[in-house]
C-alpha cells in the first residue's frame, strides 16, 4: 500500500493508542472498535506486515467522516487523516473500495457532481440579474442543491449590502467530495485543475465561498495539489462579518435563544470558530452545545452522507440530543450539509446562517 | 466441538436475531481490532506480523435484555464469551483468546439518571470514561475517577479491572464509588446488586462482580457517585531525602487529613524530575500532592500540611510542577510522551501496608535488576491510605528479542520475576490493572487456598465455562 513516512511514523504511533476514541462522531453512534484512528491504523500496519487487504478492511477505511477531531485533540500532533486517505486511494486503486463508492464516483463522472442539479426558480431569479464578473465572485458550492434556501439568503444579504459580485453560471464542482473519497490521487487533481482554471477564468479578486467543504478545499487541496487560485478565498461568515463590521450591513437582536453547531471543517481545519458567533449574537442569544467550537462533535456533514446515509442519520440524531439540551429552540448551521444532516434528525428548528442573518437585517 | 456445515450460520443468525444484524460482525477487520488490546504482548505480537487473536463473531448489544440473550445463545452452544470494552487494558483481559464471542459493550453508552438529591448518577457500563465526566461536569459536578485511560477505557472495564485515577486518596477507587449494579449472569439472567452498597443484607454483591474481570457475568448498568467540584485544588511538590522519611512523612500525614491525589517517586524518577524543576539533578525522594475542597478547609489542612512535612526535613518545591502536572497528567500517556514498541515493558502494580511497601520497593527492584541487567525499573507510589499504598513499577528493557516467542518468554519471566517479588513480601499480583491473561497463573500463588472461593463462584455461575475463558486465573 501507497504511504508517505509521514504516514508511517503516524501508523506506528496510532496503531496501538486508544487516547482519542471518546472525540469520535462515528464511533460514538456505531460503538464499533472499528471506527476510530487506533483501529485504521493498526489495520493499515498489518496491512504493510503482510496480511491481505481486504475489502472490509477498506469499508473501515471509510467508515471515517474525515472530522479531524482525533487530530484536533491528539496532544503529540498526530494527524491521522493523510494515512486514511492514502488508504482509500490505495483501496481505489486495489480494487476493494466499497460498491457505494464506486457508485458514487461513477456519478460524479457522470454529472460533474455528487448533488443533483439544481432546479430552484427562487434561486434562478435572484441569480438572473447578476453579473458575469465581478470582484467579488459568490462560490455557492453544494448549496445550490443542498440548501438552496441558504444559497437564496446569501445572495439576498450580499445585495443588502451593496456589493458587486457574480455568480459563475456553470460553477464547476469545488472537488471537496473527490479530494475525501479518492485522497490525492491523479483523477481527483485533474478535476481540481480543470475547475481551477475555470474559476480563476472570471479573474475575480475575492472568492466567498459560501460551502466550508469549497472554502476548506481551496485552500488546502488546491494550493497543495498545484491547482492555485488568482484570488482570496474567504469563508462566507468572514465575508460578513466584514461587511458588517464596515456598516454595510446592519442586525438587530431580537433575543431569541439559538444554539450553534460548529461544521468541522470550518472550526477545525480552517480554525473559524469566532465569525459565525460574532454575528450570531448580534442577531440574538447564542447557548453553547455541549463540546463546541474546535472540539464540536460532528453531526455527520461532509462527504460521508453522500455514501453512508445511515452513520449521517445516526450522527444527526445524536448531535440534536446536544442541541436540545442547550434549551434553545433553533439551531443555526454554517454549512449546507450540516444543515441537512441534522434535518435529517427530529428536534429543534435548523436554520442555515444565512437566513437567520437574513432575517435579522435592518 | 467443531460447527459443520451451515452450523455456524445458524448461531450468527441467532446472534443476528438478539442483538440486530448491524450490531453483529464477522468482518476480518472487526475480528483484527478486538484482537490487539493495550496488553505488551497482543501489541507485540501484531508488530511482529502474527496474527492476533480472532473472535469468530462479535455482537454489540444495546442492553442488558439483549446480553441475556446472547449469553443464552452461547450458553447453549457452548461458545466463549469475551466481553470487551474499550480495549484499554493492559493485561488481555479482553483479548478472545478462545474465539468465539466477543460482546462488546460500547453501544451500552446511555446515561440513564443524574440524581443530584443522591449524588450518584447510572450510566451503562459501554459509556466512556470520559463522556461520562464531561457530562458531569457540565451540570456543575465531577465523577472524581481520573486513570490515566479515562479517554480510551469504558465504566465497565474499571469496574471489572478495580480502576484507580489520579485522586483516589481522596475520594477512593472505582469500587468505592459505586452504588448498585445490574449484571447479566452466564446463563442470563438478569440481576441487580443492592439498591445501596453500605447494608446488613449479606455481602456486598457489588465486590463479587467488581474485578471479575468478565469470567462472571457482564456488568451492564452502574449507579456511580458524583461529586462537586472543588472550590479549590492547590498543589504542593517537596522533595525528601529519602524514600524511608517520605514514607514517615506521608502516613504520619494521613492520620490527619486526606490530600486527593499524592505521588511519591523513587531516586530514579526523582532525579530526572527534579531536574525539569530546578534545572540540577538532585538525589532524594520527590513528592506531589494536591489538597482541595473548600477554600477554608484547605488552608487549614495547608498548615497541617506544612506542620508535618517540615518535622521530616522535606524541602518545599512550590506549586508550579503540580499545577502543570495537573494539566498535562494525560498527555504523558500520549504516542511520543510514552514508552511502546520496539522497547518492551510493563507496569507490576502492588499495593501492601506501610510495614511491606518499601520492602516490596526494594524486593521488586533488586529482583528485576539482577535477573534481568537488561531491564531498567522505575518506580513510584501513587495511591495512599491510612494503612499503606500502590506501588507502581515499571520495567523497561529497549531492545527485547525480535522473535516473538522468544519476546513472550522473556515478557513473562520479569513479570513473574517482579510480582513474586511482591507476592513474597506482603505484596498482591495487582493493584488497579487487573489479572487478565497475563497474571492469572500468580492468582492461585497468592490466594492459596482461597482461590476454592472464586472457583466456586465461577462453577456454580458458569458452569459451562464460557465466561471470558484463561482470565483472572480461573
Ligand atoms: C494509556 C493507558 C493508561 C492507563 N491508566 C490507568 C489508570 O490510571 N488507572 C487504571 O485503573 N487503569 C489504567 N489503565 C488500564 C485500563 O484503562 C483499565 O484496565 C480499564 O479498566 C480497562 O477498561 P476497558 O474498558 O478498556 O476494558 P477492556 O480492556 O475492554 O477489558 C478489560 C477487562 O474487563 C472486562 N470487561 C470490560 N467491560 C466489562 C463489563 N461491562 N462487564 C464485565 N466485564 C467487563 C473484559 O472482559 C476484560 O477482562 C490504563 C490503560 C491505558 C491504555
Ligand atoms: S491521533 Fe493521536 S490520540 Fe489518536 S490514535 Fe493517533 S496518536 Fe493516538
Ligand atoms: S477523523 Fe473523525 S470520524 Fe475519522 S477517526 Fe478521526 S474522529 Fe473519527
Amino acid at each position: 500500500m501507497y504511504y508517505t513516512d509521514s504516514d508511517k511514523r503516524t501508523i506506528d504511533n496510532c496503531r496501538f493508542c486508544f487516547m482519542c476514541r471518546h472525540v469520535c462522531p462515528v464511533g460514538m453512534v456505531t460503538g464499533s472498535e472499528a471506527n476510530n484512528a487506533r483501529a485504521r491504523a493498526e489495520l493499515i500496519s498489518l496491512v504493510n506486515r503482510g496480511f491481505p487487504y481486504t475489502a472490509d478492511m477498506a469499508e473501515v477505511v471509510y467508515e471515517c467522516a474525515l472530522c479531524g477531531a482525533c487530530t484536533t485533540q491528539c496532544c503529540t500532533g498526530f494527524d491521522p487523516l493523510p494515512f486514511t486517505k492514502h488508504a482509500r486511494m490505495a483501496a481505489l486503486s486495489e480494487g476493494i473500495a466499497p460498491a457505494y463508492i464506486n457508485e458514487l464516483l461513477d456519478r460524479i463522472e457522470e454529472n460533474g457532481s455528487a448533488y443533483p442539479a439544481v432546479d430552484n426558480p427562487e434561486l434562478a431569479e435572484e441569480l438572473a440579474s447578476l453579473p458575469e464578473k465581478a470582484d467579488v465572485l459568490l462560490f455557492l458550492g453544494n448549496a445550490a442543491a443542498v440548501c438552496p434556501e441558504s444559497a437564496v439568503a446569501a445572495v439576498r444579504l450580499l445585495k443588502k449590502a451593496g456589493v458587486t459580485f457574480a455568480v459563475m453560471k456553470e460553477e464547476p464542482d469545488c472537488g471537496m467530495d473527490l479530494a475525501d473519497l479518492m485522497g490525492p490521487a491523479e483523477e481527483a487533481r485533474q478535476v481540481l485543475l480543470a475547475a481551477a482554471e475555470k474559476i480563476n477564468a472570471v479573474g475575480t479578486k475575492t472568492i466567498v465561498a459560501l460551502s466550508p467543504d469549497s472554502a476548506k478545499v481551496f485552500l488546502r487541496e488546491y494550493r497543495e495539489w498545484g491547482a492555485p487560485l488568482n484570488a482570496e478565498v474567504k469563508t462566507f461568515p468572514a465575508f460578513i462579518v466584514e461587511l458588517w463590521k464596515s456598516g454595510a450591513l446592519n442586525f438587530k437582536n431580537t433575543g431569541e435563544t439559538v444554539t450553534y453547531q460548529d461544521p468541522f471543517r470550518l472550526a477545525r481545519e480552517l480554525h473559524e470558530t469566532e465569525a459565525p458567533r460574532e454575528l450570531i449574537r448580534a442577531c440574538g442569544n447564542l447557548k453553547e452545545m455541549y463540546r463546541h467550537g474546535e472540539e464540536a462533535i460532528s453531526c455527520g456533514e461532509g462527504t460521508i452522507g453522500l455514501y453512508r446515509p445511515d452513520l449521517t442519520a445516526k450522527m444527526a440524531a445524536r448531535r440534536m440530543k446536544d442541541a436540545i439540551s442547550t434549551g434553545a429552540m433553533t439551531i443555526i448551521t454554517a454549512c449546507p450539509t450540516s444543515c441537512a444532516a441534522l434535518r435529517s434528525a427530529e428536534g429543534l428548528t435548523v436554520k442555515p446562517l444565512e437566513v437567520f442573518l437574513l432575517e435579522h437585517t435592518c | 466441538m467443531q460447527l459443520k456445515g451451515f452450523m455456524f450460520d445458524m448461531i450468527q443468525n441467532e446472534l443476528e436475531d438478539a442483538v440486530g444484524r448491524e450490531n453483529c460482525s464477522t468482518r476480518e477487520a472487526d475480528k483484527l481490532v478486538h484482537g490487539v488490546d493495550y496488553y505488551w504482548l497482543s501489541r507485540m505480537w501484531a508488530d511482529r506480523g502474527m496474527t492476533p487473536p480472532e473472535a469468530d463473531i462479535i455482537v454489540c448489544p444495546k442492553n442488558a435484555k439483549e446480553v441475556s440473550s446472547v449469553l443464552k445463545i452461547a450458553n447453549y452452544y457452548k461458545m466463549p464469551v469475551t466481553t470487551w470494552g474499550g480495549g484499554g487494558g493492559t493485561q488481555g483481559g479482553a483479548l478472545p483468546l478462545a474465539g468465539g464471542i466477543v460482546l462488546d459493550t460500547k453501544r451500552m453508552n446511555e446515561i440513564t439518571e443524574f440524581n443530584t438529591d443522591s449524588m450518584y448518577m447510572e450510566s451503562g457500563t459501554g459509556a466512556i470514561h470520559t463522556h461520562l465526566e464531561w457530562y458531569a461536569n457540565e451540570r456543575g459536578y465531577a465523577t472524581m475517577h481520573y486513570p490515566s485511560s479515562q479517554n480510551c477505557s469504558t465504566l465497565g472495564g474499571f469496574l471489572a479491572h478495580r480502576g484507580i485515577g489520579v485522586v483516589s486518596t481522596k475520594y477512593g477507587k472505582i469500587d468505592d464509588m459505586c452504588l448498585s449494579m445490574e449484571v447479566v449472569l452466564p446463563n442470563g439472567d438478569i440481576i441487580n446488586t443492592s439498591p445501596v452498597p453500605k447494608h446488613a443484607a449479606g455481602p456486598d454483591l457489588n465486590q463479587i462482580f467488581i474485578g471479575s474481570e468478565g469470567t462472571l457475568g457482564v456488568i451492564t448498568k452502574a449507579q456511580m457517585r458524583i461529586y462537586v467540584q472543588p472550590e479549590l485544588r492547590w498543589f504542593r511538590a517537596f522533595l525528601f531525602k529519602d524514600l524511608t522519611s517520605a514514607f514517615a512523612a506521608g502516613k504520619e500525614l494521613l492520620t490527619k487529613i486526606k490530600p486527593s491525589c499524592m505521588r511519591l517517586y523513587d531516586e530514579a524518577e526523582t532525579v530526572s524530575l527534579i531536574k525539569k524543576i530546578v534545572g540540577v539533578e538532585r538525589k532524594g525522594a520527590f513528592m506531589n500532592l494536591a489538597l482541595e475542597g473548600m477554600k477554608d478547609i484547605v488552608a487549614v489542612e495547608q498548615k497541617i500540611l506544612f506542620d508535618t512535612f517540615a518535622k521530616y526535613g522535606a524541602e518545599d518545591l512550590g506549586s508550579d510542577y503540580g499545577e502543570k502536572w495537573w494539566k498535562e497528567k494525560i498527555t504523558f500517556f500520549y504516542p511520543g510522551h510514552m514508552m511502546d514498541i520496539p522497547q518492551m515493558f510493563g507496569t507490576m502494580d502492588s499495593v501492601a501496608t506501610y510495614s511491606n511497601i518499601e520492602k516490596i520497593y526494594w524486593a521488586m527492584k533488586e529482583a528485576v535488576e539482577t535477573n534481568f541487567p537488561m531491564a531498567k525499573f522505575i518506580a513510584h507510589f501513587s495511591h495512599w491510605y491510612e494503612w499503606g499504598a500502590m506501588i507502581y513499577d515499571r520495567f523497561i528493557v529497549d531492545n527485547p528479542p525480535q522473535d516473538p516467542h522468544e519476546a513472550l518468554r522473556l515478557h513473562n519471566q520479569i513479570w513473574y520475576t517482579g510480582v513474586r517479588a511482591a507476592l513474597a513480601n506482603g505484596g498482591v499480583v495487582n493493584d488497579h490493572h487487573g489479572v487478565g491473561v497475563k497474571l492469572g497463573k500468580l492468582m492461585k500463588e497468592q490466594y492459596g487456598p482461597a482461590m476454592q472461593v472464586m472457583e466456586g463462584l465461577k462453577r456454580q455461575l458458569d458452569p459451562n465455562g464460557i465466561m471470558n475463558p484463561y482470565k483472572l486465573g480461573l
